[in-house]
């Protein structure tokens, strides 16, 4: 007589769900994964004062100086200390209290900065002084920006800046032969196939704006105006503090 | 007679290494994702306009610097700088950034690029012009006020 195996029990996992549990955490991980990315203003502070600097004079014609004081949480008020002569924020200097945020103080810098937009050869050689530096080679080993982008084989283009947004129609235009109409706060970039971006040059402005905190107000206040400096073209600062008067401390 | 059909091509895709390539994505997401968590001092951040801010590229060497007041809103509060997780009073922070950016160039050969500051809001100026002087006399030129977003410029 034959006898019967009894029904075994069997020992697999079942795997058939592996592939959706794995579907969805991967589904999860793609969501939720962020890259982290820090973004803040750019700064470079001037060079320590040492036997070689050379003590430059900022002409009272391109030459903004404003104090700046906190007005309350998150409000900062400005006073004109000086302006350059004939400029839309002469008037201002008459000791009035103006806000941080006021949108004649704002269309003020915008115009002295346009009205002293920097020549189109300037910023070229800046450029190639750049171009020189990111490719470590001694400083005048191109004759002239033209003969850098053959010899590198390199692209010119332009970047638009926010500034035009702005001034529209008004924003001051000069023409360059190697990268075509440059408007005020467009960068030039020059780059190559296999690098990408190798140098940059932006079209500043030779307005300085030196901004003269109060010892007490606070970072948030410098941030908010170099945020409205750069907002209206004005990329030279300078920062410092107002000096207390009498005897205080 | 009977004629036998033609062999057809087949038209289905195989599937077969699906679940091992979607292993491998989810290994890959597993190992790089990062729950943020902030290793500094807990700060307030200004915020700026986003068409002012520019990111820091990859490739630049940079250290982030925490300073806020121990006892916030109050201008007499002493101020913590915190480089990594060392504490440390802000009259010392140049000195600390000096001593890595040296540390950098003796060890990988790179120079300090960038000193991101990550300052809380009500810090008096009068400390973070000291910070700047003290940084030029370090030779630390390049820093970046880290900021957020303050949306769209209405």
């Amino acid at each position: 007589m034959r006898i019967r195996n009894r029904p075994r029990a069997s020992g697999a996992i079942p795997d058939a769900s592996m592939s959706d549990i794995a579907f969805l955490l991967l589904l999860f991980f793609l969501v939720t994964t962020t890259f982290e990315v820090q973004k803040g203003i750019s700064y470079k502070l001037p060079k320590k004062p040492d036997e070689t600097t050379e003590e430059v004079v900022i002409d009272e014609t391109n030459r903004l100086v404003m104090t700046i004081k906190q007005w309350g949480a998150h409000e900062y008020v400005v006073l004109i200390d000086q302006a350059p002569p004939d400029g839309p924020l002469q008037r201002a200097r008459a000791g009035e209290d103006v806000s941080l945020q006021d949108t004649t103080l704002q269309n003020g810098i915008r115009t002295l900065a346009a009205q002293r937009a920097e020549a189109i050869d300037a910023v070229q050689g800046r450029l190639l002084n750049n171009l020189e530096v990111a490719k470590g080679l001694p400083s005048g080993t191109f004759s002239s920006l033209e003969t850098a982008i053959a010899a590198e084989n390199l692209v010119a283009m332009i970047r638009p800046g926010i500034i035009r947004t702005y001034l529209g129609a008004a924003t001051p235009m000069e023409n360059s032969p190697v990268f075509g109409e440059v408007a005020f706060g467009d960068t030039l970039v020059l780059s190559d196939a296999r690098q990408g971006d190798i140098a940059s040059a932006v079209r500043e402005s030779e307005l300085v704006v030196i901004l003269k905190f109060f010892p007490d107000c606070d970072y948030e206040g410098m941030v908010h105006a170099l945020d409205v400096l750069r907002m209206n073209g004005v990329s030279r600062t300078g920062i410092t503090i107002q000096q207390r008067m009498g005897g205080g401390a | 007679m009977k004629f036998k059909s033609r062999m057809k091509v087949g038209s289905t895709i195989f599937t077969g290494t699906m679940a091992d390539i979607v292993f491998l994505l989810l290994v890959f997401f597993m190992a790089t994702t990062l729950f943020k968590e902030e290793g500094g001092l807990r700060v307030r951040f200004p915020q700026a306009h986003p068409q002012v801010m520019s990111e820091l590229g990859k490739q630049f060497l940079t250290v982030t610097v925490w300073i806020k007041q121990s006892d916030p809103g109050n201008d007499n509060s002493e101020l913590i700088a915190r480089i990594g997780d060392y504490d440390m009073p802000v009259d010392q922070v140049a000195e600390q950034l000096n001593r890595l950016s040296n540390k950098f160039w003796r060890e990988q050969n790179q120079k300090l690029d960038v000193v991101v500051l990550n300052v809380d809001t009500r810090v008096p100026m009068e400390d973070i012009v000291g910070l700047f002087n003290d940084m030029r006399f370090e030779e630390i030129y390049s820093i970046q006020f880290n900021a957020e977003d303050l949306g769209l410029y209405n």
